[in-house]
């Protein structure tokens, strides 16, 4: 123990050894920490319309509205590096017994934060089921939401809802109030924006005309 | 310095320098062991993941280490899972964002996306390929260490330095005393 190389080494070495240990000690005692979350969720509003959706052909799109209203601040400690929270929609059909889609998702970075109030939630991503109709499903709406620490593992949660709201009947998209009877629409079959674009028509492009409605007002629905 | 280690290998026998090496390869096959019996404790072919891109921002970040797990429990919404495309060497980590389960089969249907994705992941899937499976995914991410990683990712970028490290290791093997 008389060398520079050798006290560097066991210096190392013991500053692992003990970096590790805290990680560790850190990651052990983290899920216990007490927390109670809570969240609710109210619908508001559901629409079922159809459009032609990428191979599956003329499917039913739900464009839901809720009102959320969750408190989740008791669960950032000071091992918490953030808060992924999401809106999932739960149902049954015939063919598929669990279906989950997440229609909303939120990351929350600091305590402040984790009031969460929206009043008019829309969904974000389209909510289509893998058949082409819903068939009217009773779907339940819950808050899922996943611990990020600084180290150690990951933990997640959500509310339980026995709340099932019945979906209503598809209506056509002239009933709806969005278009003329005659046009036809497909869905870009992206999950993000739902971005509708008429057959042959390219209203994206800014030319100043609304290549869809003939009523002089520009409404690319952003549902 | 290294006048003493140079003398030792000198004097070495053929015996005592196969016995280092037969040292050396205890230690790889140990190493290899405990990889190989992590990966069968947590029923996952690769227990440990590096994170490679920025698609999980805010919450992985490249470097980062990810500690997996396969229950035998379905997969559910929200899980973040490290998958593979068919065809496709490369791991993805990203989260389900929706999920059907087929009734008679109990085959899953899943959708994923990343965190700091606009659009969700059916442009990374083979062409015409809407859904992943149970199969494509290799475990489910349980556990989070920040920065470990990025040894990895170094010596991917440069491999010069893996060559050095591998080369500098196997030296200290042979000359070491114990």
């Amino acid at each position: 123990m008389y060398n520079l190389l050798q006290r560097a080494n066991a210096i190392f070495a013991f500053s692992m050894t003990v970096t590790f240990g805290v990680l560790g000690a850190i990651a052990i005692v983290t899920p216990f920490l007490p927390s109670f979350p809570s969240a609710q969720i109210n619908v508001k509003d559901i629409q079922v319309i159809s459009y032609d959706y990428m191979s599956q052909g003329e499917s039913e799109f739900a464009f839901v509205k809720l009102q959320l209203d969750a408190d989740l601040t008791s669960l950032f400690n000071w091992n918490t590096k953030q808060l992924f929270v999401s809106v999932v929609a739960e149902y049954e059909t015939k063919s598929h017994d669990i279906n989950q889609v997440v229609l909303w998702d939120s990351i929350i970075q600091s305590k402040e934060e984790a009031h969460i109030k929206v009043s008019d939630l829309h969904n974000e991503y389209n909510f289509v089921d893998i058949t082409t109709s819903f068939r009217q499903v009773n779907a339940s709406y819950s808050l899922h939401w996943d611990v990020m620490p600084y180290v150690g593992m990951l933990i997640n949660g959500h509310t339980t809802s026995n709340q099932f709201i019945k979906f209503p009947p598809r209506v056509s998209l002239a009933r709806a109030g969005v278009i003329k009877k005659s046009s036809r629409f497909t869905v870009d079959s992206f999950e993000g924006q739902i971005v509708l674009s008429l057959d042959g028509d390219d209203d994206r492009i800014d030319d100043g005309v609304d290549d869809r409605i003939d009523d002089g007002v520009d409404d690319r629905v952003d549902v | 310095m290294f006048e003493e280690e140079i003398r030792f290998l000198r004097k070495m026998s053929k015996r005592q320098l196969a016995q280092q090496f037969l040292n050396f390869l205890m230690i790889v096959s140990s190493a290899l062991m405990v990889w190989k019996g992590l990966a069968l404790y947590t029923n996952s072919e690769s227990p440990i993941v590096v994170v490679l891109s920025g698609s999980m921002e805010p919450a992985f970040y490249r470097g980062d280490l990810l500690f997996l797990g396969m229950p035998d429990e379905p997969v559910r919404v929200g899980d973040i899972c490290v998958f593979k495309i068919s065809g496709r060497d490369v791991p993805i980590v990203h989260r389900v964002i929706k999920l059907h389960d087929e009734r008679k089969t109990g085959k899953q249907y899943i959708l994923t996306k990343g965190d700091n994705n606009q659009v969700d992941d059916r442009g990374l899937y083979n062409p015409g390929q809407q859904w992943i499976h149970k199969e494509d995914i290799i475990g489910k991410v349980k556990g989070f260490l920040p920065y470990v990683g990025m040894i990895t990712i170094l010596m991917n970028d440069y491999p010069q330095l893996k060559y050095a490290l591998i080369g500098f290791l196997g030296l200290y093997m042979l000359i070491n005393r114990e």
